[in-house]
């Protein structure tokens, strides 16, 4: 049962907002272009970014902003970079394949018209049912224990502020201009393959605790779409997720989604940047300042305690508990190779918490990319226990650092 | 062909069969070995769960190929599956005894990890023979 929430303006010494108009009747406001909504004024400095759902992560539409999220922050990935998304930088003919050497030598390119502000339009649509939801994104105040205030560390690190409050009534659908055309012009230039793409729990704290993200998915036939701006019939309809509806759907296909947002969550408000753990055996590795400059120093393993153990439940929640002193053992070598230190990150669920079993169907006929699953074309039932975003507030962590001792070195 | 081409040849030819996020994965593993490492030939074969890649390196040695199965970090695996998914494998080459797992994580870091059956292991007295 969604409720409306109250608009929470805090504003960080700016307080001239032209071109946002709010409505103060029904709580919420209308936005009839992209430039009207309260994070996108050509006074404000702070721009708001887009991004398209894949179902597994976010992608950041438009390659120039890609780099300017980056830039603000670290945020995400070049497809084609460890980092930074270089790539497009890069002489093609290079002998090396590897995304890391940049060449002064640029490709010129003109982009013109790929100013994303002119090629969307945000239409409203009929509020369904599954969308009639009133949100708000309010800076998160005491979200995690322990969590210090995010201005502090946004002055150091980044230029981007947060801004709270995005009211919406229903579903905003977002034409984006796929104007083929265009794009057979540029041909002879080289074309940009590469584009910036976020982790959920990246794309989730940008909406949730920031609100400059807008994450847009292809239309599912349960949506109702108006149809009343079919002048340009070259545009692709996606529709905006909420943030109820991205909590949900990153639950729903991420088992620990959860646990990686609070450690992601936490993290980054104490001014650590973390990263994709893939490579180096733990959930996510840390950087102080930006990855280009310095290695990572920490490496976190997420650990869910007081984690029932149901067997209505999905069978599988990808949690890892540390039991024996050989998986320590293991854990601790990798870490050694790769110079990092190693944070065991503890989570307590609230007694209280409140969560709602909602059976998932997957109505795709196939895995969804996850191996183990062969149902094929059946419409499989899943019981998945989805926790509410209020309660986010409610977790207890607490933090050990793991380090060798070695009695022979210590030795005076 | 250009990439964005190629995405969308992807997505018509898998969009009833295979979820996109499928296409997404199997995608990525392509532009990453064909643009980044140069690899020469990269083609796509389906069963009816996956899609999954063939890849030659270099074109002078053919018979060095890997098959490459793109899949989420976030996927828990048992023997069992492993084994089953190697069998439904459709058009492998009569002696591959190997895969490679192409594990993405969600900000499309890719790791591979190479799994064979033969593990070369034979009888220490056997091979004094």
């Amino acid at each position: 049962m969604e409720t409306s929430n109250t608009v929470n303006i805090r504003s960080n010494g700016n307080n001239k907002r032209e071109g946002f108009k709010k409505n103060n009747n029904n709580n919420g406001f209308d936005a009839t272009s992209v430039k009207q909504l309260p994070t996108t004024s050509d006074e404000l400095k702070y721009k708001h970014y887009f991004g398209e759902y894949l179902g597994y992560g976010v992608k950041i539409i438009d390659y120039e902003q890609g780099l300017d999220l980056y830039k603000h922050g670290s945020y995400g990935k070049g497809i084609l970079s460890r980092s930074f998304p270089i790539f497009d930088n890069i002489k093609s003919t290079s002998t090396s394949g590897s995304g890391f050497h940049i060449k002064k030598k640029e490709n010129k390119r003109s982009r013109d018209s790929n100013n994303i502000e002119d090629q969307l339009l945000v239409t409203k649509a009929t509020p369904t049912n599954s969308a009639n939801t009133i949100t708000t994104t309010t800076m998160t105040t005491t979200s995690i224990a322990e969590t210090k205030s995010i201005n502090d560390i946004n002055i150091e690190e980044r230029t981007l502020k947060q801004q709270k409050t995005t009211h919406l009534e229903s579903n905003d659908h977002i034409k984006i201009d796929e104007n083929k055309s265009d794009r057979e012009e540029k041909s002879s230039t080289r074309e940009k393959v590469e584009y910036l793409q976020l982790s959920l729990c990246e794309a989730f704290y940008l909406i949730y605790s920031l609100g400059c993200l807008t994450i847009l998915r292809r239309p599912k036939s349960s949506d109702k779409i108006s149809k009343a701006n079919n002048l340009d019939t070259n545009k692709k309809t996606m529709v905006k997720m909420t943030i109820q509806e991205c909590w949900k759907e990153f639950q729903t296909i991420e088992n620990s989604f959860v646990s990686k947002y609070i450690a992601y969550h936490y993290f980054r408000s104490l001014g650590w940047i973390p990263r994709s753990g893939i490579k180096y055996g733990c959930d996510y590795i840390l950087y102080k300042l930006k990855p280009d400059l310095i290695h990572a120093q920490y490496g976190i393993i997420i650990q869910n305690r007081n984690e029932k153990s149901d067997n209505n439940l999905r069978e599988t929640t990808g949690n890892r508990i540390i039991q024996s002193w050989d998986e320590l053992s293991g854990i601790n070598r990798v870490s050694e190779s790769v110079a990092k230190g190693i944070i065991i990150f503890n989570i307590f669920k609230p007694k209280n918490h409140s969560a709602e079993i909602i059976n998932r169907i997957t109505e795709s006929n196939s895995n969804n990319g996850d191996i183990n699953n062969f149902n094929n074309r059946i419409y499989e039932q899943t019981k998945i226990e989805c926790f509410d975003l209020e309660t986010l507030s409610d977790y207890k962590v607490n933090m050990w650092e793991l380090k060798r001792w070695i009695p022979n070195r210590t030795r005076a | 062909m250009s990439l964005d081409d190629l995405f969308e040849d992807l997505q018509n030819k898998y969009n009833e069969t295979h979820s996109i996020v499928q296409i997404h994965l199997a995608y990525q593993i392509y532009v990453d070995l064909v643009t980044l490492k140069k690899w020469n030939k990269v083609e796509f074969k389906n069963n009816d769960q996956l899609i999954y890649l063939h890849a030659i390196e270099n074109l002078n040695n053919p018979n060095n190929y890997n098959i490459v199965i793109p899949c989420k970090s976030t996927s828990i695996w048992t023997v069992e599956s492993i084994k089953k998914m190697f069998k439904n494998l459709n058009d492998l080459p009569i002696d591959c005894k190997a895969f490679t797992l192409g594990i993405q994580d969600e900000d499309s870091s890719i790791s591979y990890y190479e799994l064979s059956f033969n593990t070369g292991l034979s009888d220490p007295i056997d091979s004094l023979i």
